[in-house]
């Protein structure tokens, strides 16, 4: 499932809605950054909802691209890709948020934590029809 | 609420450059409709299965007058129910 960048800033949107501000505009550098995030993405998990939720949130967490929201934007994506998917939608999303916000760096690499998001989300029933 | 108008005639040419199941969707299109600033075409559910598009298959929508973008179907209902699921751990997480 090929995500465009429009629809990822309109997740995004959707992500920071409530907290009652204006959504900047990002600038051209983390637009193409965004883009090659999910190009990877989709080279990588050319048929896997599951493994590319994963890490195209993963790699929205880590690379702060966006002035506020990244984890929301990080969690709504991989809920967003899911869903879209036909997938089942997991229930117990604070336990991702708390995956992704709790990972510092050293002794990680963002591939180990794809992979824990992969498998959380698998344990959550996301492989599975909805 | 939603008017119907005619797709406009640059799907056309878009979707002959692009996958399968755009250029499916591109042909079958029928109807549109106006919503805001918005050129929805075949998004209605009736259409979705009328149409029997699938989740993977996209949909053309005109979000300016010369700017046709390409969204997987249904994702705006998606992001509606990712919303909902996700409520608690958005606010767990705050700004961030």
């Amino acid at each position: 499932m090929r995500l465009s960048v429009d629809d990822l800033l309109l997740i995004h949107r959707a992500a920071v809605k409530d907290l009652g501000q204006p959504v900047d505009e990002i600038g051209s550098r983390e637009i193409v950054r965004l883009e090659r995030i999910l190009e990877d993405a989709d080279f990588s998990y050319p048929d896997d909802p599951v493994g590319l939720a994963a890490d195209i949130a993963v790699q929205l967490a880590l690379h702060s691209l966006f002035p506020v929201g990244n984890y929301r934007t990080a969690v709504m994506a991989a809920a967003v890709i899911v869903d879209v998917a036909g997938c089942k939608l997991p229930a117990a999303w604070d336990e991702l948020a708390d995956l992704l916000m709790q990972y510092h760096g050293p002794g990680t690499s963002p591939g180990s934590l794809s992979n824990q998001v992969a498998d959380w989300l698998r344990q959550q029933g996301a492989d599975s029809g909805s | 609420m939603a008017e119907m108008v005619t797709p406009p005639p640059a799907l056309g040419g878009l979707a002959e450059n692009t996958s399968p199941a755009a250029v499916l969707t591109g042909r079958r299109a029928r109807r549109a409709w106006r919503v805001g600033n918005s050129l929805v075409i075949s998004l209605d559910f009736r259409d979705v299965r009328r149409l029997r598009l699938e989740p993977g298959d996209f949909v053309w929508v005109q979000v300016t007058a010369v700017q046709l973008v390409r969204r997987p179907v249904g994702l705006e209902m998606s992001i509606e129910r990712a919303l909902a699921a996700t409520a608690s751990a958005l606010a767990r997480i705050g700004r961030d």
